[in-house]
């Protein structure tokens, strides 16, 4: 008999995600979680690709971002009780067995949000390209700017909620800014929250999909064009 | 007053009626644009008064007033512009949210009326 599913929500933002998609839910799938991809307005075949795979597919009309597809997902697992949720990315960069290491951590209590991060293990951090590492180096230093929370990892899409953080984070950058407003919000909301090491399987694919240098510049700009309006 | 001056008055004239009416919910950018509207229709219409101006605030030629006050209102619009986007976009935002919500609820139901 087929083990019901527990009630953990995997929410997977995709944005034409067509190529890889498929494969990320089929090795998604193999875990005991409910997966749920909001389809952020793709031009391709996605949300096809979910009914096929036979996963929960929220769809918005019109691409409004990863943060506002996040948000999506999230108001839907709060509002059906989800006891946990996930955040996963939809280019294949994440392995399906980390997500395990996140709930545990979850579920000792170690933190209402559990952060993946790239850089605590020696293997994983080799695995980071030169540039890419650079760059996170300097948007780490630029969090902890924003934030004053120092984190071993910057903008890493592989992160844990429990129920409480759930229901207190409210994301208002619709765009890749939501990475270091989710910290803001761990800051104001007094959130607990654990670092745990994970694995990024650096693609052809899904660094071309990654942030850039000139999106990092527009990441600056929504934090504090955003930030400001919000004070 | 030469045809420039006679065709460019009553548009002035106009962009300010129809900006005036835009902006009933900001009175403070109302003020701003009576005032550089006001500005500019006095300016066409004594344009010798600009340089006069500009000698006054040291500036030189009125031309150059004119030049620096037009950027002053281009990034002022600029501004005005972004602020107007970011608020449609979070419109924009809420909206596409509650109608991808509504549209899984429906659907969710369905296949709970399916599956019995």
């Amino acid at each position: 008999m087929k083990k019901p599913k527990q009630n953990i929500w995997i929410i997977v933002p995709a944005f034409n995600e067509g190529r890889v998609l498929a494969g990320v839910l089929q090795s998604l799938q193999k875990s005991p979680y409910q997966i749920l991809v909001v389809d952020d307005g793709s031009d391709d075949d996605s949300r096809k690709i979910c009914h096929q795979v036979g996963v929960h597919c929220i769809r918005h009309k019109v691409n409004l971002g990863q943060g506002a597809a996040l948000q999506t997902g999230m108001d839907f697992c709060q509002e059906i009780g989800a006891e946990m949720v996930v955040h996963f990315d939809a280019d294949g960069q994440h392995r399906v067995e980390d997500i395990d290491r996140l709930l545990a951590q979850l579920q000792l209590g170690k933190g209402d949000v559990i952060l993946g991060s790239r850089f605590l293990t020696k293997e994983d951090k080799r695995e980071v390209p030169f540039q890419r590492r650079m760059l996170l180096q300097m948007a780490r230093i630029l969090q902890f700017l924003l934030t004053g929370l120092w984190l071993s990892d910057a903008h890493n899409g592989l992160r844990a909620l429990n129920r409480k953080a759930l229901c207190a984070i409210k994301l208002e950058q619709s765009g890749r800014a939501h990475a270091t407003e989710i910290l803001q919000q761990i800051k104001e909301k007094e959130l607990s929250y654990a670092e745990v090491p994970v694995h990024i399987t650096y693609s052809h694919y899904s660094t071309s999909k990654g942030t850039s240098i000139w999106d990092a510049f527009q990441v600056l700009e929504d934090l504090l064009v955003k930030r400001k309006r919000q004070t | 007053m030469n045809i420039f001056q006679w065709i460019m008055l009553p548009i002035l004239v106009v962009l300010t009626l129809f900006l005036f009416g835009r902006l009933k919910k900001q009175p403070w950018i109302r003020v701003i644009v009576l005032l550089i509207m006001g500005l500019g229709m006095v300016f066409l219409i004594q344009p010798e008064w600009s340089t006069e101006v500009a000698n006054f605030l040291g500036i030189g030629r009125g031309v150059d007033l004119l030049i620096y006050l037009s950027m002053l209102g281009l990034t002022l619009a600029c501004i005005l512009l972004y602020v107007r986007t970011v608020e449609l976009d979070k419109k924009l935002e809420a909206l596409v949210r509650q109608d991808a919500l509504k549209e899984i609820r429906e659907e969710e139901a369905k296949n709970n009326r399916e599956d019995g």
